[in-house]
């Protein structure tokens, strides 16, 4: 990826060039009879032309698109056409399409689109103009164009999203840029993502182009043409793909540079925090019913985390209007504002928790991050509204220790998984600087589960499951009750572990406990009852795995195009203790087992019986949670190998008992 | 609240990319925007209903007050003013507590206006400008006229009370409200009333619920008044019949004529009905060339068989419904032209067609969820449209299963043209054993569908194997399809790719095996739809069977799973099935070379009266043959039956985990 700066052009040619007006496109007899594309043998459909036009100083966007139908399915994706545009700003003009049969039979469409609003606010209007093909079957070309207008006081530079949902055998996209002078004082005003605006008079643009490609600079715009594009493959566990499809983004920037937009993006959010995370007397107040004069550093951050942990975080409860804040006196300028009211953003408790602990005399630091569930943060594109989140870093002996106040119940000295690994921006001495958040270790997140049963001679069982949790799995159990409610969250926490144990077993939790003491591990005391294990002449056959009887292995495709993002690395340590009736022993137990899979996982299972007592240990810890699509076949084998492990079963022999009822 | 159902559902056939923009998402984006205006009195009914105190178990929410007055005019236009006050009990609550109206063309929004209690008792009223308004969106239809206009409204948290009261036009068109009184969390009290010009009749018809007097019937007018009607809550409800056809409602006609009661109203309703649709089935002359051309020569089922493939393959599914549009057809010449339809679209333009090569057919309007329909409450609820076609009198087919016999002696054979998967002769599951109003003019009655036999709907599981000696299975596998047991997987394999098509599969074994590598797999038959639909694979699983000291342990059921994930609460409401059917499995197992088998499952033989199961694993020299056959008879049973389903699932689950021992010689 490179970030390039781009001149606009003197000459500006208003719709001159063969591209200014699109006319329809002859198909080819092959074109006519295709009935697959070898280029995309599973394609439901391909683009076989997708053009667009955008003209800035005439302020329109040309859209064209010739669309070969494949399947069935392509009839239905692409056989009803939705142009969504926002009335006021934009109108949308001049649709025209046609359908070719296969015979090269031409259908024009003669009805008129219909007016679809799709949501109204205020002086806020977003309609769609709707529109079906006619007569389209498989086999079919579709063909449509159609321009939205723009009024005069509206600049829209194009993202193009060079990838879409079908191949593309060729794209053609041209950009009439409006011309500003990079010398002169006007320009135009581009909101920066921080809720402030800026006189903007650089053109410049992010891209991601397909091999091969190439931007052209003409007299009559900026050029690209793509051949051949794939779409991006839709595969569960992957990363967020729209930061590594193909693209072109064009911007406006008041900098020349992304060392300079970072830089000065970066003064101006470190000031916003700055001035919001004041220390007042109000803090300072606060601050001292809270931490004791005596603390260590350590003390002091811990006690101010845990008493901003307290604050409602509207990222999980409801924002409240304008209406009821002021009806109950609430301002909502200064962390003081937020402590007093007990009520913020993430991202203002996290300034609350920087305010309060610099006013304890720490050293603290804040970071701005972009969530890697939504996005990777790409500092070609100089938009600060890809920072949505911010975190505190507190210096103790030395020590950067890295905090997320904002994300509620996250755990002291742990950041929420979205939150690791990711390149932020960071308050320094002299101003701020990129800088890369920790990684999380598979100790930071450690579920262990014990099982105390006994089976009856008829199959029937009876016991307890001790369950804790620490990190992102406790955290997990603790945010869904925050959402909803903690009856809610142990239902849903119920229903989870019911599918993974042998059928016929019943669990039962009542409650989660430490839900909102994220100091002590998550835990819940499960009731088991419910019946196990099938019957064979004297022979009676239990699951090796209680907890993972009822897992299904986590990767089935055999082959895999996208990498591999498994979110944050954990352990799960399994005990389970299974004390037999009278009349029922242990026969056989399956063989210890190792999977090792060296600098990424390991899977340890050791089996023991010994006349009435089954016990079993399981070990399952994951070191790393990205791989690339060469690391699928070694990650995919290691997690069968150890799901085929977990499908062992414990032979006992009974002599004269009732035989198990299975449910 | 007016029927605003609609026509026009496909039940997922028809899939179309499409923006989604539900008011709960919208709420999200603007959550800080609401300026009510501070602490306003609020109307009385409000505070009334906000006083009312009980006790709702672990409901979500509580609907205080739903209180309904429709006052028709003369010319048969109606204004419906509706009040609703939801107090919330549980942070998941919010979402029951989100005042909403629907409007359209025809059906004007007068008025709208939300009022609050906070929890701390603050009082807000909200304005106009205030709320948001989102276009009607349905995944399957191109357009539709319908608005939403969504409140936010402040105090929304537990403990906090929402009122809001809408006043909308009725068109003239309607002559039935819909007392939707039962709801997805308690109701304390609720009340309907209708005022009628002089002369004029209603009818009250009630849907799962007892009929109740009003509380005062003046000439013209009725009240009706309910208190503390239970929830009805499907949430983590194995097997459940749809939310509908369980909620109880009222229906109230209306009507400056005598309305009739039972079968005499289903007729009028029926009557009324065919009166919107049959103009539109009249055809230009190209139309009748395309059909004559399309249905070729032969006897009834032949010549109607084309027309449905050409509804079928043709057609593509398309919805538009401006005002009356969504219960009136287009044009069956304009479909035809297009070449795209709604579901009455299709069945208009298929009478048509079927009209001009001499086959009599009428439209049937059905619900797309069995059980929603019921011949005691005649209404006109309902989301689908089918067409029953007239048997000549005589005339016999084996591949007509889907016969009703209508009072006039006439016999009809019932078609669906929005699925293009079930081939004439047969009837979509869902619509099995339900029913439709029969549009017949003057003979137009409500008909009971039939739920087919069983073996129209087969799933033949066939496989051989060998096993290593290792535990490695390695095999082919042949499942074949037919009938009602096919559509849903022609359906994924018609929109699926050939990648798509192995993932599906993948998924389908992941469910059987820990580790497996899928071989060559193939699908054929996909679009003929009056032949079996097969699929064949070649699998291999390592580590299936499980060494145990010197013994193997193999599991004979080596794939599919019959049984259903039952709970253990008790059982309140109706089992519903998705289909009934035939299922049966035959697998060969050659076991390794060394090896003896030491024992085997027990064979089972249950019969429940609704369903029968039969399994048997044998030992033939080297081969461990594996045989079971499940047949489900009904598509719906009483909830005492809870118990013996559970048992009967329980002993299938056990009998599919058994394992047979194969010794070490």
């Amino acid at each position: 990826m490179r970030r390039s700066y781009f001149a606009a052009c003197s000459v500006f040619l208003l719709c001159a060039s063969a591209f200014g007006s699109v006319k329809w496109i002859q198909p080819t007899p092959d074109e006519l009879k295709m009935t697959s594309d070898p280029q995309a043998p599973n394609a439901p459909a391909v683009y076989l032309n997708y053009d667009e036009y955008v003209d800035i100083k005439a302020h329109f966007h040309r859209v064209y698109a010739r669309i070969k139908i494949l399947t069935e399915r392509g009839k239905e994706e692409f056989g009803d056409v939705e142009i969504p545009y926002e009335t006021g700003a934009t109108a949308i003009r001049g649709i025209e399409a046609r359908t070719i049969e296969p015979d090269g039979t031409i259908v024009p469409f003669t009805g008129s689109p219909l007016d679809k609003e799709v949501v109204k606010f205020g002086h806020i209007r977003v309609m769609e103009k709707v529109f079906s093909m006619p007569n389209v079957q498989v086999g079919s070309i579709i063909e449509y164009q159609w321009e939205r207008q723009y009024d005069d006081w509206y600049i829209f530079p194009p993202s193009w999203d060079l990838q879409k949902p079908v191949f593309m055998h060729e794209g053609h996209y041209h950009f009439n840029p409006f011309p500003i002078d990079p010398a002169s004082s006007s320009g135009v005003s581009v909101p920066d993502g921080m809720g402030h605006v800026l006189l903007a008079n650089r053109l410049l643009y992010d891209q991601q182009l397909p091999p091969g490609s190439t931007l052209k600079d003409l007299p009559s715009g900026i050029d690209l043409v793509v051949k051949d594009v794939p779409p991006i493959p839709e595969e569960p566990y992957s990363p967020p793909l729209d930061s590594f499809s193909y693209r072109l983004t064009f911007f406006y920037s008041a900098q020349f540079t992304g060392q300079e937009f970072w830089t000065s993006e970066g003064r101006t959010w470190s000031k916003d925090v700055d001035h919001f995370a004041a220390t007042t007397d109000a803090i300072r107040q606060a601050v001292s019913q809270i931490v004791s004069p005596g603390d260590s550093d350590d003390q002091k951050a811990r006690k101010i985390f845990t008493a901003v942990m307290t604050v409602d975080n509207t990222a999980y409860d409801r924002a409240h209007t304008e209406e009821e804040n002021t009806a109950q006196g609430v301002k909502e300028k200064t962390a003081a504002d937020i402590w007093e009211q007990k009520r913020g953003t993430p991202v203002e408790i996290t300034r609350l928790f920087t305010a309060m602990a610099r006013a304890a005399g720490l050293r603290v630091s804040e970071m701005a991050v972009t969530r890697r569930d939504e996005r990777i943060l790409n500092a070609s594109y100089l938009y600060w509204g890809q920072m949505n989140n911010e975190i505190a870093i507190v210096s103790i002996d030395g020590r950067d220790v890295f905090l997320d106040p904002g994300e509620r119940y996250c755990e002291y000295g742990k950041l929420a998984w979205e939150h690791t690994q990711v390149m932020g921006i960071r308050q320094t001495d002299g101003g701020t600087q990129p800088v890369l958040t920790p990684a999380a270790d598979y100790k930071d997140t450690v579920v262990e589960r014990k099982a105390n049963l006994q089976l009856a001679s008829d199959g029937k069982v009876q016991g307890t499951i001790q369950f804790s949790a620490t990190g992102a799995e406790a955290l997990r159990w603790r945010q869904v009750a925050l959402r909803r409610d903690a009856d809610e969250a142990a239902r849903e926490f119920n229903d989870e572990l019911q599918r993974d144990v042998p059928p016929g077993i019943q669990v039962t939790t009542a409650h989660l406990d430490n839900l909102t003491d994220s100091a002590q591990p998550l835990t819940a005391l499960i009731q088991v009852t419910g019946s196990m294990g099938t019957a064979t002449g004297n022979r009676v056959f239990l699951p090796a795995s209680f907890f993972e009887a009822g897992i299904k292995p986590l990767f089935a495709a055999e082959k895999r195009e996208n990498p591999v993002d498994l979110h944050y690395p954990s352990a799960t340590r399994d005990q389970v203790k299974i004390v037999l009736a009278p009349g029922l022993t242990v026969d056989t137990v399956p063989t210890d087992a190792q999977i090792p899979y060296p600098k990424n996982a390991q899977y340890i299972a050791k089996y023991v019986g010994s006349g009435s007592v089954y016990q079993q240990a399981r070990l399952l810890a994951v070191g790393n949670t990205v791989y690339s699509k060469n690391d699928y076949p070694q990650l995919r084998d290691f997690f069968q190998k150890a799901g085929a492990q977990d499908q062992q079963q414990v032979v006992l022999q009974r002599g004269g008992a009732a035989a198990p009822s299975g449910q | 609240m007016k029927i605003d159902r609609g026509t026009g559902v496909s039940e997922a056939i028809v899939r179309r990319s499409s923006a989604c923009l539900c008011a709960g998402l919208l709420l999200l984006a603007c959550p800080g925007l609401a300026r009510a205006s501070s602490n306003p009195s609020l109307p009385d009914w409000v505070m009334q209903a906000a006083a009312t105190t009980g006790s709702w178990g672990d409901a979500r929410a509580v609907v205080l007050l739903r209180d309904t007055l429709l006052t028709v005019q003369p010319d048969g236009r109606a204004v419906e003013r509706s009040r609703m006050v939801v107090k919330i009990l549980r942070p998941q609550g919010r979402e029951d507590a989100i005042p909403l109206v629907r409007f359209s063309k025809d059906e004007k929004l007068q008025s709208f206006h939300v009022w609050s209690i906070g929890p701390d008792g603050h009082h807000y009223a909200m304005k106009d400008n205030e709320y948001v308004e989102v276009g009607e969106n349905d995944p399957d239809m191109v357009y539709l006229d319908g608005l939403y206009k969504v409140a936010n409204p402040p105090g929304a948290d537990p403990g906090g009370i929402i009122g809001w009261e809408i006043v909308e036009q009725v068109p003239g068109y309607e002559s039935e409200d819909i007392w939707d009184f039962q709801q997805s969390i308690p109701v304390a009290q609720a009340s309907f009333e209708i005022d009628l010009p002089a002369g004029w009749h209603n009818r009250a018809v009630w849907f799962r619920h007892d009929a109740v007097q009003p509380v005062t019937a003046q000439p013209g007018s009725a009240r009706w008044q309910l208190t503390n009607i239970p929830a009805v809550d499907l949430n983590d409800v194995p097997l459940h019949p749809a939310w509908e056809a369980l909620a109880a409602r009222l229906s109230v006609h209306y009507s400056p004529n005598e309305i009739p009661e039972g079968d005499a109203l289903w007729t009028e309703i029926g009557d009324h009905y065919t009166g919107l649709e049959a103009p539109e089935s009249e055809g230009a002359s190209d139309l009748a060339t395309a059909a004559r051309s399309a249905a070729g020569d032969g006897d009834f089922m032949a010549k109607a068989s084309k027309v449905a493939e050409f509804m079928q393959t043709q057609i593509r599914y398309v919805g538009v419904e401006i005002g009356i549009g969504g219960r009136q057809a287009h044009p069956a010449e304009q479909v035809f032209q297009k070449r795209y339809g709604d579901c009455k679209d299709k069945a208009t333009l298929m009478i048509a067609m079927l009209d001009a090569v001499g086959i009599r057919a009428s439209w049937v309007v059905v619900d797309a969820d069995r059980g929603v329909m019921a011949p005691e409450s005649p209404s006109e609820y309902g989301n689908h449209m089918i067409l029953a076609i007239e048997i000549p009198q005589g005339y016999d087919n084996p591949r007509m299963h889907a016969v009703v016999a209508a009072r006039t002696g006439k016999r009809y054979l019932i078609f669906d043209p929005t699925n293009p998967y079930i081939p004439l002769g047969d009837m979509p599951d869902y619509e099995q054993g339900g029913y439709g109003l029969l549009l017949a003019g003057k003979d137009s009655q409500v008909i009971a569908f039939p739920v087919l036999n069983p073996a129209f709907a087969k799933t033949e599981q066939t496989a051989k194997f060998e096993l290593g000696t290792d535990g490695t299975l390695k095999g082919d596998v042949n499942v074949t399809r037919t009938g009602g047991a096919a559509w849903r997987m022609r359906d994924r394999m018609t929109m699926s790719s050939a990648k798509e098509q192995r993932e599906f599969v993948e998924k389908l074994l992941q469910q059987d095996f820990s580790t497996f590598t899928l071989g060559s797999e193939i699908v054929d038959n996909v679009k003929q739809v009056d032949q079996p639909l097969d699929l064949q694979y070649s699998v291999t699983a390592p580590s299936y069977a499980k060494n145990a000291g010197t013994l193997l342990l193999v599991r004979p059921r080596v794939l599919g799973s019959l049984a259903d994930p039952l709970d253990n609460k008790p059982r309140h409401v109706p089992i519903s099935f998705a289909r009934v059917g035939t299922w049966t499995d035959s697998f060969d197992v050659k076991i390794p070379a060394g090896y003896t088998v030491d024992d085997v499952p027990d064979p089972v033989n249950l019969d429940v009266g609704f369903a029968t199961y039969h399994s048997e694993v044998k030992a033939q020299g080297d081969t461990l043959h594996y045989t079971r056959q499940y047949v489900l008879k009904k598509v719906e049973l009483a909830p005492d039956q809870y118990a013996t389903l559970r048992k009967l699932e329980g002993q299938i689950t056990a009998d599919e985990n058994s394992d047979a021992v194969l010794k070490k010689q």
